[in-house]
């Protein structure tokens, strides 16, 4: 049995309808597509970017805050960890890298981030060209950051963000040189220009960690002469180390969190948006289908005469039945599929949105979650189907046939 | 009682026993047919007549086994049809009868050969090349234009020969016509009578036709007329 041609006939006479039909399905599909693409490639790129920062001692406060801060370079308000507890971290034996970050200037947007050099060299996994910082005077740029190697620049005070519009810019006397770039990572720093920490301490007007006089950079500071700085990045240098700084540093001044955790409880409250995000759009899937039902069940009734026209002419009910049946198959086969493209089209966008704001790149792709969304709504399809199907099965065809 | 006619087909004769249709109007059982005794030739041309309501679309739906009756038999050959399963009475009308209306209810966004096949997809298994070849050549027999993508663009004269094309498209011994005239003029209409009196001269098919159509009824060999379900026999080669 080949219920095609009748399928086609009915379908090219209603074409129209049949595509509205279509485009309906598939938005609701895509609805559905671009939120679960979406979920994921922002647990994906978020839990990437802070791949790095292992450990975070900062000031007792919210770790949300120092998170979006430290790892996703926001601009906000971080309180500073007290100095005694600065120089304690960065002097801490069990760590392999304890970075302190210093924020608030930037160059041309790009926010300057102050630090050590091995943390800018740990961060990009080794640079792509040049080398890292080894004097006050000497930044490191992101891949994506808009200066050159070699380039020679002014730090701009603040961030770009906190600016207004059409002000002009504090500009800071001390000049920079690029003389490394930083290989692309993923996250908000490839926008970044990386300094030496004691540059930032430096142009506001703070210790730098350092006799005076003494003006290498990085490690070892003295504990008597760092300032307070917004966070500390430590890389333990074992796990065992890493759960014992972690609760060191549980103190009345300080917190110490593994950032992981604090992105879990994010993706706690995000998983929650999700799940009620997918029930409202399987709810309009859902609704979705039964108005296209509806609607093909008021086409079948005026072609209920032909039906009993094709009985007549010795087609079994069968036969019938997988017309109707085929009919709404095409509509909920091809509506999904469509709605998978354009679902995936839409999260492809807007991760490149976010990923031209934010500097995160979110990979969006179709996953089994999607899969499994579009094989739901076309099994929904195929299953409601049958209703129709079976109306016109049963139909009497005498009764048909005297239709007018 | 068979009557031997020209060609390949071996049509079987009709015989009605006791037959009584009816449907329910609200709480009144309506009889709608009621034909107690009839015979027709293997090979025979009858048309159909009577007033609007009077039963004839019934007596072809009931001869051409889509109805159940409350009580009688329709037998082809001596075979009651009514008796069968409906897959067996499915396969039966398929291969035995061809049904050609008023309105040709063809499928207009398909061409005319697309049209002439649609029997053909019924079928589980089709042979498709011998299938193509026959309804290729039913359009040739009857004239219709083939290089049509659609058939809408027909006249309605070439529609309703596409719709008999379609009818024949497993070479069925019985046609069964309902008004096949009645929505063409003159000409058309006489055109399509000479084709249903050459599928019966010539290729020797039982064809029943019910119409109005004067044309039609005096071209025909027998007649039966109904009213209010009751048969009244106004031609010869038919027994009541």
């Amino acid at each position: 049995m080949n219920p095609f041609l009748v399928v086609r006939a009915t379908i090219v006479r209603h074409r129209g309808t049949y595509l509205l039909f279509t485009l309906l399905v598939a938005v609701a599909t895509a609805i559905g597509v671009a939120i679960t693409t979406q979920e994921a490639a922002l647990r994906i790129g978020s839990a990437r970017a802070a791949d790095k920062f292992d450990l975070m001692v900062a000031a007792p406060g919210s770790e949300t805050d120092v998170v979006l801060a430290a790892i996703y370079l926001r601009p906000g308000t971080v309180p500073l960890l007290d100095p005694e507890m600065v120089g304690k971290v960065l002097a801490e034996p069990r760590a392999k890298i304890s970075a302190p970050l210093g924020f608030g200037d930037n160059i041309r947007g790009s926010p300057i981030v102050g630090t050590v050099p091995a943390f800018a060299d740990y961060l990009s996994g080794g640079l792509s060209e040049g080398r890292v910082f080894a004097a006050e005077d000497e930044a490191v740029a992101g891949a994506a950051a808009p200066l050159a190697l070699g380039e020679s620049f002014h730090a701009e005070h603040g961030r770009e963000e906190e600016h207004e519009e059409g002000a002009a810019h504090a500009e800071h006397a001390e000049t920079l040189t690029v003389v490394g770039r930083m290989q692309p990572t993923g996250t908000p720093w490839d926008n970044s220009v990386i300094v030496p920490i004691e540059f930032v301490w430096h142009v506001h007007g703070l210790p730098t960690g350092h006799a005076e006089g003494d003006e290498h950079v990085g490690p070892p500071f003295d504990p008597a002469r760092v300032p307070g700085v917004p966070a500390i990045v430590v890389k333990p240098q074992t796990i065992n180390a890493a759960y014992g700084l972690r609760n060191l540093y549980r103190t009345p001044l300080s917190m110490a969190f593994f950032p992981a955790e604090a992105l879990v409880r994010l993706y706690e409250v995000l998983g929650d948006i999700r799940e009620l995000m997918g029930w409202l759009a399987l709810a309009t899937q859902g609704l979705v289908v039964i108005a296209m039902l509806a609607g093909v069940m008021a086409i079948l009734t005026l072609h209920r005469r032909q039906f009993a026209v094709l009985r007549a002419l010795g087609a079994p009910r069968l036969y019938i039945f997988l017309c109707v049946w085929t009919q709404i198959a095409v509509i909920a086969v091809a509506g999904a599929l469509g709605g998978l493209l354009i679902g995936g089209g839409l999260a492809v966008l807007v991760s490149h949105v976010i990923t031209r704001a934010t500097g995160i790149v979110l990979p969006a792709r179709i996953g089994p979650d999607e899969w499994l969304l579009v094989g739901g709504m076309i099994a929904f399809g195929l299953i409601v189907a049958t209703v129709p199907a079976f109306v016109s099965y049963r139909r009497s065809v005498i009764e048909s046939l005297a239709a007018q | 009682m068979n009557q031997a006619k020209p060609g390949n087909l071996r049509p079987p004769a009709l015989r009605i026993e006791d037959l009584q249709v009816g449907y329910s109007n609200g709480s009144d059982a309506v009889t709608a047919l009621e034909i107690e005794r009839l015979s027709v030739p293997a090979g025979a041309l009858l048309a159909v007549t009577g007033p609007s309501g009077s039963g004839k679309s019934t007596f072809l739906y009931a001869i051409g086994a889509l109805l159940k009756p409350q009580r009688g038999r329709v037998l082809w050959d001596e075979r009651d049809v009514l008796d069968q399963s409906e897959t067996a009475r499915d396969r039966w009308r398929r291969h035995t009868v061809g049904f050609a209306f008023q309105d040709f209810h063809l499928l207009p966004e398909l061409s005319p050969l697309q049209n002439v096949l649609l029997p053909a997809s019924f079928e589980r298994f089709s042979t498709a090349r011998a299938i193509r070849e026959r309804a290729h050549a039913l359009l040739d027999r009857l004239k219709v234009p083939q290089a049509r993508k659609s058939t809408a663009s027909l006249s309605r004269g070439e529609q309703q020969r596409v719709a008999i094309a379609r009818a024949l498209l497993f070479d069925p011994p019985v046609i069964l016509a309902d008004e096949p005239t009645a929505s063409l003029d003159a000409k058309a209409g006489g055109v399509v009578i000479d084709i249903l009196m050459q599928l019966s001269a010539q290729d020797g098919r039982t064809v029943i036709a019910v119409s109005h159509d004067q044309a039609l009824l005096q071209r025909f060999t027998s007649t039966i007329a109904l009213d209010h379900g009751r048969m009244s026999v106004q031609a010869s080669r038919v027994t009541a």
